[in-house]
């Protein structure tokens, strides 16, 4: 949080940038507005409930009828759950707010930035381990991991520039490096951990007042310290130097912004579990009615954030009673989710990501000579064939050397020859999952240029799991070979919308960032579809999340059928490595040199989602091996892709076959899904890189 | 339609393990009444497994079959999910913690599994689709279907436990077993009737907390519990849909008023009871009927709902013991 590191930040990186203008009527306006949908919204929401107590009979009862159920239900479940609404509502619209001025970043908030994400997975962390917490107590948890993530994210802002868009996916890397971390202490707790499919989600199913009200007591109270920090948010706006000009302490304004920013989020973390999108969207739409001050922007989001969650659960219980299943519960998150996704896809089009210029964000580095790399080539090879080995070894079943050769060739005892006839298939899709994975890596981003474009993080896994379970839910009559078919479909399609999303002005002109936001954006609507789409039709989803869980268990030869495609794709790219060279050099370059670039991008984006898409297929989400791989073959080989597809794709098979052995071998006889462990080595890689490309720019 | 993808999934599976694999657990079901020269043929939701011998390395993916063994007296090769085992199965003989745990129940290890080598393995239907090809190359599968939602649950925990005994070879144990469950439900019935509570509408209630707060299992018509405290002459009062396919609803405090006039039994762990503990001060449930009328009666946690005859025989003791009859 140094200050003359953001004082080079773009200043205008958001309309709040704009002279704040007294505008008294509109901000009157907007909270008229908001204060009648509130109301509205309320009175619907306690009227809604499984008992079939309608608003009628609550109202006798204020007016005094004697109606000892329709009071037991009013103060016992309705009250204790709209006061969850609100209190939850506010906090995130308040913590959005605070974070979106101190960043001047309309796409931060406390999940995009990977608080809620820490906060939460501190609570877990404490329930999982058997602690029974009260309150307040978990609360505090609560605060101290949301500050772990904010201090995490902050360490890579400060000392330099960071662009909005960068700073968002150090978050996404947080949020994902933590929702992996608690997926793991999740498995070795399967008895413990019930609503395991829906971590992440908050619900406000609430059977008491004292929390709502406690934690509604620590909201407001930071609602009280929020006003001093009005005007200093103003002048923020100017950007750091004529903040600081005007006499502002900017960094000391930041962090105490971000405290309370943290606070908000850890009490409605506290309370409710994560709602996502709703610190985002809230100050948003505040900001789009014309309200930039923040002496009106703070108490407005805090107003539109309790809309925004109340609005969410009556569209989610309505629904429900409308398909007659009115006593389930669907986590209000999953709704709020559903809508925010879209809405921060809308304003990932719009924000500046200070990368459009600048464009050819790859790693340069220079060429390696043809010795060192068909060295790099060779001793690629034995560590792959080393590790191959060893992960034939590891397992339940330990296997010495000369009995894994004597099993190769089919002259080990029945038991070792059975156990390589296991293992074999799994290492199979693991090498290949980790060389297709690369390459379309390595695809994508020769066309995005961005080593950041990793195929999981453009939504094609989002795409894959809504293609499944859409199959699944809708023709459930399909044979099996349906279900990675449809992955395929749906991962291919999901990555064209991202592309099609991204581009905002003319064909061709992508923007490295923003395309990783707008697939950021999609995969948060798909992963909430998929859980809309899985209340119903469970029995059948079990197959298709195993499936899509990012696992090669029990995959046996039939499968590896599946990869024929994708090889022979990565194969043609090979081929035309010449053309993946010319796409790097920007638009013109190519052109006058008679490629056509837009056809030719669309045909390798193809490839590449083809390639991230048919491994989903067999083996599920296994995330950040096209960002790693590519990005440390670009390191050792340099930016040719002639040598660059190669090297990356056996460092991505040498990645996953690891990944995949340590997932059998930790837990044994349990599993770690290969996913996960990519996922925990590779969220901190991502940060690493972030961190390193920083200091590049800076030093530049 | 749940069933017909279901179907065609373990078809698909099945074709799969067939063409690559061809072991014994596929020979034709035709030859029915088996015993001849060693043979042993056992039905299983697919058809007829004949087995070249009566087993006695048995592996168990599923906690039913564990207890079905257990209670036949044999001490199985490998089971799933041994360390929670205890905790949930409370009825027949305790599980030695010397018996091997081959994994998880949902993706047991194949390996593990190998190296025991089993002369049968006893699965779970709706867990062993992605599995059961390579299981079949392990030693012959017995597939049973404890979770797709039907009225005759407790019938096919009977006929498992026989196939079991037969497949193990202690077929008159088994039956034995199974008609003492039978004079045992007679018995019950009788004693409701005699008491003047046939009939009595009860609810079967699960509680959990997540994040402090209670998540409630309301159970239906399709859970084997439910379906054992019918066959007692009991009536289930609980009407809602399915939430999951082995026959629950997932509901709030709020849920329950449609039950209020019901007796309620329920299971909840000692260390995580909110029926005792977040709900007792909660007004909607204060105002319940059967919290009112003290007709709530806590279940022992450890009387698992999807299990074996020893788990039915488990809860209906404790069904007459409540009901005071």
């Amino acid at each position: 949080m140094s200050r003359t590191g953001q004082a080079t930040a773009p200043a205008a990186t958001m309309s709040t940038v704009e002279r704040p203008v007294r505008r008294p009527y509109r901000g009157i306006a907007v909270a008229a507005v908001g204060v009648v949908l509130l109301v509205g919204l309320a009175v619907v929401h306690i009227g809604q409930g499984s008992a079939g107590i309608g608003l009628s009979r609550l109202l006798s009862v204020l007016f005094g009828h004697a109606d000892p159920d329709a009071l037991a239900v009013l103060t016992g479940s309705r009250l204790p759950r709209l006061t969850a609404g609100l209190v939850t509502g506010v906090a995130l619209g308040l913590s959005g707010a605070l974070i979106q001025g101190a960043t001047r970043n309309p796409l931060a908030a406390p999940d995009t930035l990977g608080v809620n994400a820490g906060g939460y997975l501190a609570v877990s962390l404490c329930t999982v381990s058997g602690i029974q917490l009260g309150v307040l107590p978990s609360a505090a948890v609560a605060f101290a991991g949301g500050l772990a993530a904010a201090g995490l994210v902050q360490l890579l802002v400060s000392g330099g520039t960071m662009a909005p868009g960068r700073i968002l996916l150090a978050g996404t890397a947080i949020a994902m490096a933590g929702s992996s971390a608690a997926t793991v202490v999740l498995i070795l707790n399967a008895q413990r951990a019930q609503g395991l499919f829906f971590w992440g989600n908050g619900s406000l199913l609430e059977t008491g007042l004292t929390r709502p009200l406690l934690l509604g007591l620590v909201v407001a109270c930071g609602a009280l310290l929020a006003p001093l920090l009005a005007r200093p948010l103003d002048l923020l706006a100017l950007g750091d130097d004529t903040a600081e000009s005007m006499g502002l302490r900017v960094g000391r304004i930041r962090l105490f912004a971000f405290a309370l920013a943290v606070l908000f989020s850890a009490a409605s973390v506290a309370l409710t579990g994560p709602i996502g999108f709703v610190g985002l969207v809230a100050p948003v739409v505040v900001r789009l009615f014309g309200v930039r001050r923040h002496a009106a922007l703070l108490p407005l989001a805090a107003l539109y954030g309790a809309v925004f969650v109340l609005g969410a659960d009556v569209v989610a219980r309505a629904l429900l009673s409308a398909s007659g299943t009115g006593d389930y519960e669907i986590p209000a998150g999953v709704v709020t989710a559903l809508v925010g996704g879209p809405v921060f896809v809308y304003l990932a089009r719009r924000v500046p990501t200070g990368d459009a210029d600048t464009g050819a964000a790859v790693t340069v580095s220079a060429p390696a000579s043809r010795r060192r790399y068909a060295m790099v080539v060779a001793v690629g090879l034995v560590v792959l064939a080393g590790v191959v080995l060893v992960a034939l070894g590891l397992g339940d079943v330990h296997l010495g050397v000369g009995q894994l050769v004597r099993a190769v060739f089919g002259q080990a005892d029945q038991l070792a020859n059975g156990i390589v006839a296991f293992r074999t298939p799994r290492i199979v899709a693991a090498l290949a999952a980790g060389a297709c994975l690369a390459g379309a890596g390595v695809a994508i981003q020769s066309v995005v240029r961005n080593p950041l474009a990793e195929p999981s993080l453009l939504g094609v896994t989002g795409g894959s799991s809504i293609g499944a379970v859409a199959l699944i839910t809708l023709l459930p009559t399909a044979p099996r070979w349906g279900i990675p078919a449809a992955a395929l479909v749906g991962g291919v399609l999901a990555l064209g919308l991202v592309m099609l999303l991204a581009t905002r002005t003319r064909p061709g002109a992508l923007d490295p960032t923003r395309v990783v936001l707008v697939g950021i954006g999609l995969a948060a609507a798909t992963a909430a579809l998929v859980q809309v789409l899985s209340l119903r039709a469970q029995l059948q989803l079990a197959a298709a999340l195993t499936w899509l869980a990012g696992s090669t268990y029990a995959r046996s030869a039939g499968d590896l059928s599946w990869f024929v495609l994708p090889a022979a794709v990565l194969v043609v790219l090979v081929l035309v490595s010449r053309t993946l060279d010319l796409l790097g050099l920007g638009d013109d370059l190519p052109r006058s040199l008679g490629l056509p670039v837009g056809r030719t991008r669309l045909l390798v984006l193809a490839a590449g989602a083809v390639l991230a898409a048919g491994t989903a297929a067999v083996v599920g989400t296994v995330g950040f091996v096209g960002l790693v791989a590519p990005h440390l073959a670009r390191r050792i080989v340099g930016p040719a892709h002639r040598r660059l597809l190669p090297v990356a794709a056996l460092l991505g098979a040498i990645l996953v076959v690891v990944a995949d052995a340590l997932g059998r071998w930790v837990l044994a006889p349990n599993e770690i899904p290969v996913g996960i462990v990519t996922a925990l080595v590779g969220a901190p890689y991502l940060i690493w890189l972030l961190r390193r490309q920083k200091v590049r720019t800076d030093g530049a | 339609m749940r069933k017909t993808v279901l179907g065609v999934l373990v078809a698909a599976v099945l074709a799969l393990g067939a063409c690559s694999s061809g072991t014994a657990g596929d020979a034709g079901g035709s030859t029915a009444g088996g015993g001849t020269g060693g043979k042993v043929s056992v039905t299983d939701s697919t058809g007829t497994v004949t087995l070249p011998t009566t087993a006695t390395k048995v592996v168990s993916l599923e906690w039913a079959y564990t207890e079905d063994l257990l209670t036949l007296g044999v001490t199985p090769a490998g089971v799933a999910d041994r360390g929670t085992y205890g905790d949930w199965v409370g009825a027949g003989p305790r599980l030695s913690s010397s018996v091997p745990d081959v994994g998880t129940r949902a993706q047991p290890s194949l390996e593990k599994i190998k190296a025991l080598d089993p002369d049968l393995i006893i699965a779970e239907k709706s867990r062993s689709t992605a599995n059961l090809a390579q299981l079949k190359e392990i030693a012959p599968v017995l597939l049973f279907d404890a979770y797709t939602p039907n009225t005759k649950l407790v019938d096919t925990a009977n006929t498992n436990m026989v196939q079991i005994g037969t497949a193990v070879g202690k077929q008159g144990k088994a039956k034995q077993l199974v008609g003492t469950y039978r004079k045992k439900v007679a018995a019950a019935k009788a004693r409701l009737a005699k008491a003047g509570k046939a009939g009595t509408k009860i609810t079967l209630l699960q509680g959990f907390s997540v994040d402090g707060q209670p998540n409630i299992r309301a159970y239906t018509d399709h859970a084997q519990a439910v379906q054992v405290l019918t066959s007692i002459g009991l009536a289930n009062a609980w009407h809602g849909k399915d939430s999951d396919p082995s026959g629950f609803t997932s509901t709030g405090v709020e849920g329950l008023t449609p039950v209020s006039d019901s007796t309620v039994l329920y299971v909840a762990l000692k260390s995580d009871n909110p029926f005792t503990g977040t709900l007792a001060k909660n007004a909607t449930w204060q105002n319940l009927g059967f919290v009112k009328a003290k007709k709530l009666h806590a279940v022992d946690p450890a009387t698992w709902f999807w299990g074996g005859p020893a788990s039915n025989g488990m809860l209906i003791d404790q069904a007459v013991t409540a009901l005071g009859a």
